[in-house]
């Protein structure tokens, strides 16, 4: 396993059939009608982000601040509409884009999503065997990637069965199973209990790889991610050593966060960190 | 469908009875598909007003049952399940044709024996049909298909086909949840909610097929799936398909139930005299 570096250069983006912005009014959603093509406005609108090999960096932001929609630029699932994306050394484009992803982890927001086979078996197969890899190399991979998030004993188990945090964790063990370099997650401890957020802190914090994830989860971004990007407007409103970036009041105020709150509960989750 | 999740899992758990081992389970797909074939093939060229003739087929299913370690049950609520469709077909027969026949001391329309002809052909056609899938899997199946030369994109949207009702059945059940748990004393879907859930329906599994498409996409997935059995054929799998095979053409063209009949009564003559 190689972490590889992730490179984001002045990334914008609007979704095709992108909502209308129009300044909420009661009567004001007729204004974009008529066949006036008023530009949707865009998701992002220049964001960059440098991440080191090996790095952990958490993309913070308010709901609908473009989280997932970078996740999915980095990913290759939309493409910009201007800007650049390497991963490591490839610029990632339509030609690239093989080669990139197989770099690349990416855990979606929904497990269920990720999980559409009969087993969890089968599921965690899935990508070494589209890799090529021979029975015993696939069976070696998935048992590995089972036991690093620590559910070996439900291979067998179809996993629409799996409770959301089993769900999660054999998600993760999909891409896990691949190899990658980069570790990319939508929301990971979305829907997880104190324990098991545990041990998802653990065990991402405890990972080789480059990870990179998107959270509201602000407790889990200082304890796993040595530094924070936080996104506002279409930007990055600020990225640097997550403690500095989470400390910073004024600055979460502006972009619509609250501070984490590592005496108390999480103003955010209710969770105590 | 009163309880979607339920008939969640009984789709996949003809999935799951793939999964197991034995000395069906372990033949190559293709063997498994080709053989199948072959049964088909043999219990559809059967005259239209074969009964007793067909009878030696039914060891055909009888083996594999026991071979596979699959209980009978599980094939016989499938057969039980599939029965008002046979039976509705099967029963056109007596109505169109009426001319007389003789059965042993008695005089029927003939149109009961083809009625009889018709039920039992299906009855060993779906039987073999879910054989097969309980046997080889879905994924074995496909790996049929592609081994019969079929173009791997009709393939493709086989496996999809099926993958997609999986999927439209857990929206369905997360929906009918929804909806029940809203929905108050009432029972059902009122009549001015069935359009507007339809479209959610629609538009949501289709969403969701995309993400899970893309989840795919992510992985390495190139439009060839491999379920993992992907060994070579080896000689035991020659092995079967040939036995079986000589077996459903003397099914076919050796009349074994007139000969063990005859056997039968020189037996019971011989110990008479
Ligand atoms: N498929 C889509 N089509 C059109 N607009 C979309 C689509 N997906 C997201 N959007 C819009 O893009 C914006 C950013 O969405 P995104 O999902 O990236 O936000 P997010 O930061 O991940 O939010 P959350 O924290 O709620 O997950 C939102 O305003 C959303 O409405
Ligand atoms: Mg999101």
């Amino acid at each position: 396993m190689t972490a590889y570096g992730l490179e984001l250069d002045s990334i914008v983006f609007a979704y095709p059939d992108g909502e209308r912005k129009t300044t909420a009014s009661p009567s004001g959603d007729r204004l974009a009608g008529g066949g006036a093509d008023t530009q949707s406005p865009p998701v992002l609108d220049g964001a960059s982000l440098g991440v080191a090999p090996g790095a952990k960096v958490g993309i913070l932001g308010a709901n609908g601040s473009g989280k997932s929609t970078l996740l999915g630029i980095i990913a290759g699932l939309h493409e910009p509409r201007a800007g650049t994306v390497r991963v490591g050394d490839i610029l990632v484009a339509k030609k690239t884009l093989k080669a990139a992803r197989l770099r690349l982890g990416f855990v979606f927001q929904d497990p269920d999503d990720q999980l559409f086979t009969g087993s969890v078996y089968d599921d965690v197969a899935f990508g070494p065997r589209n890799a090529g890899l021979s029975d015993a190399e696939v069976r070696e991979r998935v048992e590995s990637a089972l036991a690093t998030v620590g559910i070996p004993e439900l291979a067998e188990r179809p996993p629409f069965r799996l409770s959301g945090g089993e769900k999660r964790m054999a998600a993760i063990a999909t891409v896990l199973s691949m190899d990658p370099g980069i570790l990319v997650l939508d929301e990971p401890s979305a829907a997880l209990d104190p324990k098991a957020r545990r041990r998802l802190i653990r065990l991402l914090s405890g990972l080789p790889q480059t990870v990179v994830i998107a959270t509201h989860d602000l407790d889990l971004a200082l304890d796993v991610c040595g530094r924070a990007a936080i996104l506002h407007a279409g930007r990055v409103e600020a990225y640097g050593d997550s403690r500095a970036v989470l400390g910073d009041a004024a600055l979460l105020e502006r972009c619509g966060l609250e501070p984490p709150l590592s005496s108390g509960s999480c103003a955010i989750c209710g969770r105590r960190p | 469908m009163r309880d979607p999740s339920r008939a969640l899992a009984a789709f996949y758990s003809i999935d799951a009875l793939a999964r197991r081992h034995s000395p069906v389970h372990d033949r190559h797909p293709v063997a498994l598909c080709a053989t199948t074939a072959a049964f088909v093939v043999t219990a559809a060229s059967f005259g239209r007003r074969d009964v007793s003739a067909l009878l030696p087929l039914f060891l055909y299913p009888f083996v594999t049952l026991a071979l596979s370690g699959l209980r009978p049950a599980e094939l016989l609520g499938r057969v039980v399940a599939a029965s008002p469709a046979i039976l509705a077909i099967a029963a056109l027969s007596p109505i169109f044709e009426r001319a007389p026949v003789r059965v042993g001391p008695w005089i029927l329309a003939s149109g009961w024996l083809s009625c009889a002809s018709i039920a039992l052909k299906l009855a060993l056609t779906v039987s073999a049909a879910f054989l097969l899938v309980a046997t080889a899997g879905m994924g074995g199946v496909a790996r049929g298909l592609r081994a019969a030369r079929l173009p791997k994109l009709v393939v493709l949207v086989f496996q999809m086909t099926y993958r997609y009702v999986a999927l439209l059945l857990s929206e369905v059940s997360g929906m009918a949840r929804a909806h029940e748990l809203r929905a108050g004393p009432r029972k059902g879907v009122g009549k001015t909610l069935w359009g507007p859930m339809l479209g959610g329906l629609l538009l949501r599994s289709y969403d969701r097929a995309g993400r899970v498409h893309d989840a795919m996409a992510m992985r390495g997935f190139d439009g060839e799936y491999r379920s993992g059995r992907d060994g070579p054929f080896g000689g035991l799998d020659a092995a079967y398909c040939t036995a079986w095979s000589a077996f459903f053409a003397a099914a076919r063209f050796l009349d074994i139930s007139g000969a063990l009949g005859r056997a039968a009564g020189f037996i019971a003559r011989g110990a008479a005299s």
